[in-house]
């Protein structure tokens, strides 16, 4: 599965020639004007079908095979012998996130996929709760992760996050038939190893009775409760 | 027609509530050899129509739906879009179709395009296969290293029964959602009441999750949008 970078621009000097026939127009000239707003979709969502190798260039189709290839981090992977991600990779340039090295070591529990140092864990939410958070405590220009965002809310109103989880989980008549689906939204939190070991040890302190909690179910209740205080305060 | 004459384009206006629609129509597969042999530069025709489009319409954004399989069309697309982005599906195939987008990507930007890539989609993937929807969204972060773009966070899921529905009825997801629920309970009374159901079958039965990652994707897209038009201004 793995992959080169293959929008990262350095390939421009280096083997963009080669894997592509010229064109069969002039080059491109600069626009002069301001062009209109104008977003490109290649290959229509709706469609079902995504991009697929293009039959001008049976060359490039061709010679993209995979299988681990040596690589300098000096130098980008040949797109035809796609790299093994390794820990030298360079950074995503992603909101200024501090570069890997600095970042904890993925220690994840066995359940739960690490990437790059976070774990990563998914969680379904309302769409309300979603679009109540979005536009209450992450609605700044600046703003903090999910998983910043929860376990601040963790560390500053723990209780309160015990008793909504309590409160979520408490026996309803909620049919547990057939039900009509509700709209959800998925979250991808990324936690640090500290963040995640603090955030479990809190919802587990909520259980009763034995009653598992799921992280979803702290993910939930702590985002109801960040929400909530947001709401209040402004 | 704008693309091979340079000819004013006409809209279909007002399909939905301010929006304007352009069908490309049957002659756009033969439009690329056609330019190849009459040596019409297409990019400098389209951005002249769209040009005038957008000036006498006072658009505020234009989405261009390509396909995949046409370079000339996709290089003259490449040229006059302001931004990219890529839907891809969960196979191999569609994945190599983004690494040799990304390839003309880079070429039309090396000749002076000004097309930025604002992200790549995973689509038509099954929401349920979080191990193999993860590999791949691993895949889509490997390559887009150095880009300066990120993956969309939204993935839209496979529902081939919405699918369906959608080309047979031209309805957007969102007005599935209320079609599926009206067709649902006019068969169920129509049933209780002793009769055949009547009417336009629907497939879906409740496609409110697919609308619901249309509508996250469209509000991540328009995010990123007013990002770069922020740093731009």
């Amino acid at each position: 599965m793995g992959r080169s970078s293959v929008f990262d621009p350095s390939r421009l000097d280096e083997e963009l020639d080669e894997l592509l026939p010229p064109p069969s127009r002039v080059p491109v000239a600069v626009l002069q004007d301001e062009p209109p707003t104008v977003a490109e979709a290649a290959g229509a969502p709706t469609s079902g079908s995504g991009p697929v190798p293009d039959s001008a260039a049976p060359a490039a189709a061709d010679s993209v095979e995979d299988g681990p290839t040596p690589d300098s981090p000096d130098r980008p992977p040949h797109p035809a012998q796609p790299a093994v991600a390794t820990a030298t990779r360079r950074p995503r340039g992603s909101g200024g996130r501090p570069p890997a090295q600095e970042r904890a070591p993925a220690e994840s529990p066995s359940n739960t996929p690490a990437v790059g140092g976070f774990i990563v864990v998914a969680a379904r939410i309302p769409t309300q709760l979603w679009d109540a958070v979005i536009n209450g405590p992450l609605s700044g220009r600046e703003r903090p992760s999910y998983a910043q965002l929860i376990t601040w809310t963790c560390q500053d109103q723990p209780d309160d996050v015990v008793r909504q989880i309590r409160a979520n989980l408490a026996p309803d008549r909620t049919p547990r038939g057939r039900r009509l689906a509700a709209p959800v939204n998925t979250i991808t939190v990324r936690f640090r190893h500290d963040e995640l070991s603090a955030f479990d040890e809190l919802i587990e302190s909520a259980s009763i009775a034995g009653q598992r909690v799921t992280r979803t179910a702290g993910i939930i209740a702590a985002l109801q409760v960040s929400s909530a205080t947001s709401t209040a305060s402004s | 027609m704008g693309l091979q004459y340079a000819e004013p384009i006409e809209p279909v206006r007002e399909v939905r509530p301010g929006l304007d629609v352009i069908p490309g129509g049957p002659l756009l597969s033969v439009l690329a050899a056609a330019a190849a042999t009459t040596g019409v530069s297409l990019a400098d025709n389209l951005r002249e129509t769209l040009s005038d489009l957008c000036a006498r319409e006072d658009y505020g954004l234009v989405l261009i739906d390509s396909g995949p399989g046409d370079a000339t069309i996709l290089d003259a697309l490449l040229a006059t879009a302001r931004y990219l982005v890529v839907p891809s599906s969960d196979d191999s195939a569609s994945l190599e179709g983004v690494e040799l987008l990304a390839t003309r990507y880079l070429r039309a930007r090396k000749a002076g395009a000004q097309v930025e890539l604002l992200g790549v989609v995973l689509f038509n993937a099954n929401i349920r296969a979080t191990t193999r929807n993860q590999l791949v969204l691993e895949s889509i972060d490997q390559m887009l290293e150095g880009s300066g773009a990120t993956r969309f966070t939204s993935i839209i899921r496979s529902d081939k029964a919405a699918a369906i529905d959608l080309r047979a009825l031209s309805l957007t997801p969102k007005e599935l959602v209320g079609a599926a629920a009206g067709a649902r309970k006019s068969r169920l009374s129509a049933l209780r009441s002793g009769h055949s159901p009547t009417g336009e079958r629907l497939w879906s039965r409740d496609p409110a999750g697919l609308a619901t990652d249309y509508q996250e994707l469209s509000r991540e897209l328009l995010r990123r949008i007013a990002e770069r038009e922020r740093v731009g201004v």
